[in-house]
This record gives C-alpha cells, sequence and structure tokens, in this order.
C-alpha cells in the first residue's frame, strides 16, 4: 500500500514515524477480520500502558509502575475485545505501530514521541486517517485515562476521581479529602 | 383475549414502581400491569462503563441520553425559556435512571404556599399528613444524610435518623463553610439517594455497581421476586387513551405497541396515571370522549397549568492560585444549606443552597492526551481554581404558565409538546437580591466573583400540571391523588403538586406513592 505524507498536509510539523504508521486507513474503527488478540499483542498493549506512568510519574506503587493496576487494565482490555464495537483490530495496529516506532526511535523516545511530539495535526484537529492517529486516539488516550482513573490522579493529590473505585462506603473513612 | 387486571400502571419511574411496590406489599397476589413508553435498556454493563469513563469515541458524557427529550420534540414561549430538553427520561425505570439523587423533605409551609403568600397553590395536604410516608421514602431510596442540622428540627421527629451516615464535607467545601458562617448561613450535608453498596466513584450518571437508586433496580426486583405472581411489565408501550364506559368509570387504557405498529387495550379496575409532569396532563388532554369534552379531569381547563419548575442562580469565583491541588472527586454536591428555605423568605421567592459539584476542576487525562509535560500539568493544576454557589429558587405556579399539546409526533408515537412560562417581575427582582447575597458569600471567600446568573427553568423539578386541590375549580385530583370526577383514575406524579418548594420533588412524590399505595389497597373493590 502506498506510502502517504498525510501527516505534513495542513501543518508545519511532521508526522513520526514510518510508512506503516502513516498509512492512511480512513476514520473509523478499524473492523476485526476473525482475529483475537494474541499474547503477544497483549504483552506490547501492557507495555504502553506502563509507559503512560513512567512518562508522568504518577503511579507511586512501590516499583513506581504500573504493576498493582494490571488487573483493572486487564479488565479493561477484556471489555474492549469481548464487546461490540471491538477494538480488537486497533489494539493490533497500535501494537504494530509502537513497533515501528521503536525500530526507528529506540524504545525511550519512541514513546515520548508517541506521547508529546507526535506530530500529529491539531489545529485544527481532524478525525484519525493514519494508523498512527489510530493508536493515538483509539488506544494511547483511552489508556491515559485508565491510568488517571485507575490511580494516576492521586499523585496529583486527589483522594477519589471520576471513575475510580475505592472500596464500600460503609469503612467509615472519607473517600475524599476533608479538612 | 381481553386484558384485565386490577391496577393498570402507565409509567414505570419511582412513582410508578413505589405505587407497585406497595400494593404488591399489601397482597401479594394483586394483578399489576406497567405500561412503559420507553425501552428496557440494561444497566450496569462493565463495557459500557468503561467506554463512559474513558470518553470512547461518541460516549463521552453520555448515558441513555437516546431516551431523554431531543430538540424539536418540545418548544417553549413565554418571557422565560422552558428547558425540557435533557429534563426527563423515557424507558423502564423512568428519570431516576439519570438523577443526581438529591433528597430533601418539603418543607411545612410548602403546604401552604398561597395562604402564606397569596401566590401559588395550597396543598389539600399537610406536612403531619405526609410525615410517616417520607421516613418510608428516605427508607425506600436509601438516603444518607444528617440530622444535626436546625432545620431537621422543625420536620424530623426526635431521634430519627436517616436510613444511612450523611457524605462528609470535602476539603473544598470547609472553604465555602466559613462564609457561609460569616453571612450566617448554617451549613448541612446534602442528603442523597446512594444505596448499598455505593463506592463514590464520582460516575453516577453511569453507576456500574448499580449503588445509586435506580428505578430500574427497583422495578428488577419487583420481576424476580416470585411471590410476585400477577406483575408485569410492558415496555415500548406508550399509552394514549384513557378509556371509559361513562363519565365516572374508567375501564382501561389504549396503547401503542411500538414493536409491531399495533394499537391495543387493556383493562383495569384502577387505572394510575404515573407519566410524569408532562405526560399525565397530556394523556388525559388525549382522552376526549363524549363525557369529557376538553379530556379527562379538564372541564375546568386546570390540565396542563400551573407549571413550576426551579429556576437556578449561579454564582462562580475564581482564586487565583490552586495549591491545595483541589480537583472534584464526588459526582454530587455534599454541602448545602436551607437558611434561606423558610417560611420567613417565601414571599420573596425562597432559595436552597448549594456548592456546585464539579468544581473546583481539572481535566488530568485531558492534559496528559494533549502532550503537556508533568510540570506543566502540576503548574496548571495549582494556577489557580474556581468554586460555585448555586441555588434552586421556588418559582410560584401561575395558571398562565402551561403546557399544551403540540401538531407532530415524539419518538414514543406521542404528541409533541408546548411549554409557555413568564416569570414575573417580582421572582426577577427577587432573583437578582438573592444574586448579590450569593456573590458576597464567594467575595468572602476571597475569591473574584467571575459570573452571576440566573438560568431558566430547567425542566427536571417541573411540577403542578395536574395538581391537587379540595374541589374540582382548584385541582385536577382530590387529596386521594383521585382525578375529580372520576371513581378509579389517579395520578400520582410530581403533576400533583399545587407548589414546587425550593427543594428536589422526588422525596415528596416517592411519599405520596407509598401514600397512594396504601389508600388504594385500603379502598380495595
Ligand atoms: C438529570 C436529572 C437529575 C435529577 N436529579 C434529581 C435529584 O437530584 N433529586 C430529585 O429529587 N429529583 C431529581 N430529578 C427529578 C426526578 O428524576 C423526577 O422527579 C422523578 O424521576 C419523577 O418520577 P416519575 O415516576 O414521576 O417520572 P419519571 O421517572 O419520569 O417516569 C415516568 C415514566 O413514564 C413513562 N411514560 C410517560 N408517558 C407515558 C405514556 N403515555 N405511556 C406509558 N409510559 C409513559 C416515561 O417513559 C417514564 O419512564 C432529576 C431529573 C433529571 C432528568
Amino acid at each position: 500500500m502506498a506510502d502517504s505524507d498525510a501527516g505534513k498536509k495542513g501543518t508545519g510539523e511532521v508526522m513520526i514515524g514510518g510508512p506503516f504508521s502513516h498509512q492512511e486507513i480512513g476514520a473509523s474503527l478499524l473492523p476485526r477480520e476473525g482475529q483475537n488478540l494474541t499474547q503477544i499483542e497483549r504483552d506490547k498493549l501492557w507495555r504502553i500502558f506502563q509507559q503512560i506512568g513512567y512518562f508522568w510519574d504518577d503511579l507511586h506503587s512501590s516499583a513506581k509502575d504500573s504493576a498493582n493496576l494490571k488487573s483493572t487494565w486487564l479488565e479493561f482490555i477484556e471489555a474492549k475485545t469481548t464487546c461490540e464495537p471491538t477494538y480488537v483490530a486497533e489494539y493490533s495496529n497500535a501494537a504494530s505501530v509502537v513497533d515501528e516506532l521503536i525500530e526507528l526511535y529506540g524504545e525511550k523516545k519512541a514513546f515520548a514521541l508517541l506521547f508529546q511530539n507526535n506530530g500529529i495535526p491539531k489545529n485544527p484537529p481532524r478525525p484519525p486517517l493514519t494508523r498512527l492517529e489510530h493508536a493515538k486516539k483509539y488506544v494511547v488516550d483511552e489508556f491515559i485515562r485508565v491510568n488517571v482513573v485507575a490511580s494516576g490522579f492521586k499523585s496529583f493529590g486527589g483522594k477519589n476521581y471520576s471513575g475510580y473505585l475505592g472500596g464500600s462506603r460503609y469503612n467509615l473513612k472519607p473517600r475524599v479529602r476533608v479538612e | 383475549m381481553k386484558q384485565e387486571y386490577e391496577y393498570v400502571i402507565v409509567g414505570s419511574g419511582v412513582a410508578g414502581s413505589t405505587v407497585a411496590k406497595r400494593l404488591l406489599e399489601h397482597n401479594r397476589s394483586a394483578s399489576i400491569l406497567i405500561l412503559e413508553a420507553g425501552p428496557q435498556v440494561e444497566a450496569k454493563i462493565r463495557r459500557f462503563w468503561w467506554d463512559y469513563v474513558v470518553h470512547a469515541n461518541g460516549v463521552e458524557h453520555k448515558a441513555y441520553d437516546f431516551t431523554c427529550d431531543q430538540p424539536g420534540e418540545s418548544t417553549s414561549s413565554g418571557n422565560t425559556r422552558f428547558l425540557v430538553e435533557g429534563s426527563r427520561v423515557m424507558m423502564y425505570g423512568g428519570s431516576t435512571v439519570h438523577w443526581g439523587g438529591w433528597c430533601l423533605r418539603f418543607k411545612p409551609e410548602d403546604f401552604k404556599l398561597l395562604s402564606n403568600t397569596g401566590d401559588g397553590g395550597d396543598w389539600p395536604i399537610s406536612y403531619e399528613d405526609l410525615d410517616p410516608y417520607y421516613y418510608q421514602a428516605e427508607d425506600h431510596l436509601s438516603v444518607c444524610g444528617d440530622i444535626d442540622e436546625s432545620w431537621n428540627k422543625l420536620m424530623r421527629k426526635p431521634n430519627t435518623p436517616y436510613p444511612r451516615p450523611p457524605f462528609w464535607w470535602t476539603a473544598p467545601d470547609e472553604e465555602m463553610i466559613k462564609a457561609f458562617k460569616k453571612n450566617n448561613i448554617e451549613p448541612g450535608k446534602m442528603p442523597v439517594a446512594r444505596y448499598r453498596k455505593c463506592m463514590t466513584t464520582g460516575t453516577c450518571k453511569y453507576c456500574p455497581l448499580g449503588s445509586r437508586f435506580s428505578g430500574q433496580l427497583v422495578l428488577d426486583e419487583l420481576l424476580a421476586d416470585r411471590r410476585n405472581l400477577n406483575f408485569k411489565v410492558i415496555g415500548s408501550a406508550p399509552a394514549t387513551q384513557v378509556l371509559v364506559d361513562s363519565k365516572k368509570r374508567i375501564t382501561g387504557v389504549e396503547y401503542l405497541d411500538l414493536t409491531t405498529g399495533e394499537t391495543k387495550q387493556v383493562f383495569g379496575g384502577t387505572v394510575v396515571v404515573c407519566s410524569g409532569t408532562y405526560e399525565s396532563p397530556k394523556l388525559l388532554m388525549l382522552s376526549r370522549n363524549q363525557y369529557w369534552d376538553n379530556g379527562i379531569g379538564n372541564d375546568h381547563d386546570l390540565l396542563g397549568r400551573y407549571l413550576v419548575s426551579h429556576s437556578m442562580l449561579k454564582v462562580r469565583g475564581q482564586l487565583d492560585q490552586n495549591k491545595e491541588r483541589w480537583f472534584a472527586e464526588y459526582d454530587f454536591p455534599s454541602l448545602m444549606s436551607r437558611t434561606y428555605d423558610t417560611e420567613e423568605y417565601q414571599k420573596k421567592n425562597k432559595i436552597f443552597l448549594f456548592k456546585n459539584r464539579a468544581l473546583p476542576d481539572i481535566d488530568l487525562a485531558g492534559l496528559m492526551i494533549a502532550g503537556l509535560s508533568r510540570k506543566e500539568i502540576d503548574k496548571q493544576l495549582t494556577a489557580s481554581r474556581q468554586q460555585e454557589l448555586q441555588a434552586f429558587m421556588e418559582e410560584k405556579g401561575d395558571k398562565d404558565n402551561r403546557i399544551t399539546l403540540a401538531n407532530g409526533k415524539n419518538r414514543f408515537g406521542l404528541p409533541k409538546m408546548k411549554a409557555h412560562f413568564d416569570r414575573t417581575p417580582d421572582a426577577q427582582k427577587n432573583g437578582d437580591n438573592w444574586l448579590k447575597l450569593m456573590e458576597k458569600v464567594v467575595a468572602d471567600m476571597g475569591y473574584k466573583v467571575i459570573k452571576s446568573e440566573i438560568q431558566d427553568p430547567g425542566g427536571h423539578h417541573s411540577t403542578g400540571t395536574c395538581r391537587m386541590g379540595r374541589n374540582p375549580e382548584e385541582g385536577v385530583t382530590d387529596a386521594d391523588l383521585r382525578v375529580f370526577g372520576t371513581d378509579n383514575l389517579y395520578v400520582c406524579s410530581n403533576a400533583v403538586f399545587p407548589s414546587g418548594a425550593a427543594v428536589n420533588p422526588t422525596l415528596t412524590l416517592t411519599a405520596l406513592a407509598f401514600r397512594l399505595g396504601d389508600h388504594l389497597a385500603k379502598n380495595r373493590p
């Protein structure tokens, strides 16, 4: 399939990635073509989730990583891949996009670029057209929200946050900051 | 085959389900049919909840919104726009599927608005008549609240705590509490219907656990209870006509089966209309027949009239630092006050004060998604914060404020609607004065006032379109909620309220529904 310079259209910035990331695939959710998520892909997705915690330094488990949230994250992935509309093809796509970015830039830089300086047009924003844009919108952005609601918000000062499931209300300890 | 039931209830919201529940408590084999215009939508789906939480494509901030009124399904006239869009939910379980769950009793003076002020209506029952049912309603809705506040001493018997302890004031509340005290405003804890195993996730609009009271849960439980042999709910079945065989005798209900397009009839010994403040009068208006030229219960042209809802007052302030790093942690307010919700202020359109639940706020994930670094986010978080004092202002019922049928049909095959609402110059003036007081509170917090406004009345708390009265010239229903001039037709809805008070209506509605259930069971033919 043809390489595309979609990232350059209408912006001064250049979209990161190589031919695979730049390939245009249309804006709508990628259809599942009968495939299931493999363990290899799941591991690659978990790496994206972990890197979010490292990059924003917001998960204060002893290892300073996302390990404590793995069951929450797995439940999220389960919900996204076993119910319609399924994200299986999006997850597969994101795993391959990240592979290409790591090959091009090395692991640390690849994630920093993906999270921060990805060159995806912002002004004006547009629907996700390329593989890279799909990976950012349907995977990275949603993982960031899971990171924050599942515990990441705590490092910013809160005790509770919209989406945080924090144990029974009847333990008599306030679930929010009180004076 | 003729479908016959002892009771046909139109509408499956909290009013309908509470009447059914009470009737079944009296008699497990009572045959009861609930007709519901809207569909049955599954609750507690983890996938939907996750999509809601992560703002997945198209789901952000939406929960059941397709069952709410859409633009174009109603119009508004008058000097003040009456907001119907988004103000109710038409589905199995009704609007409490979507509600905030704030549960406050009306006060004794609310039952005597006309006598006390010369405006609005008096109830044909008193606070004392409803008092025992308020306790039952609090229990049913699982209200969490505090009894230490002074207004509770006027309303509750000694040693009658709420069924659940209150939610704590949050740290940002404390800042407003200090300003309240400076202005002689007593702080209180918001009584809310949080249920069973609430974990305060802050996604109350879509609870993944079914922990916030919702009409859906009650229906599910009634249906699952195998003792309730003859209880049935039919969804996607909007009632289009109440049937009669004489002026006084109601025989049943005609409805549209939305799944087949057929018109069907069901027959019942007693018909209870629980279709909310808009659809209840509309159904009676639609029920024109040889005995009732203008619709059942409308011989005195009262159907649809005395429409009332709260106008919301808002004063927002900004502080140029947020070193405490506060952001919203609950999805409901924890601080409120009824200091100006008293008989003394009834003439001045009394108000119920509370703090905006969503402020101070910051979308941390949104900033990360936008590519800001940790340092930049920390800087934004600590740079400033906003807090907002809000109030519901009582509007008093005016005969010309009303709903009427409009041309065309909505998605449920029911006629569209027109709402007419004029705010009186007096109410406008009183609202402006309340804003000044609220601005002072916000300024006393050390904040700069950046917004101060009276919003248009939102239909969420609309009341008064089939109001109760002492006689047919004064109201559509009597003190027992029976439509004047009929033997066996009842309305149970916020529509029957002769005054809307300054607080949310549903606890009072639930109390009325229990009372009606007892009345019907006692007077079983
Ligand atoms: C966003 C929101 C927040 C709210 N927050 C609060 C709050 O915090 N505290 C509070 O006290 N109140 C609140 N309310 C109001 C509360 O939801 C209502 O007072 C309450 O739900 C009314 O109950 P009901 O049973 O009379 O009507 P509904 O719950 O609206 O139920 C009526 C049912 O009847 C059905 N129906 C209508 N017409 C027909 C017909 N012709 N045939 C068959 N079925 C029909 C409808 O589809 C609907 O399901 C809120 C409302 C909204 C929308």
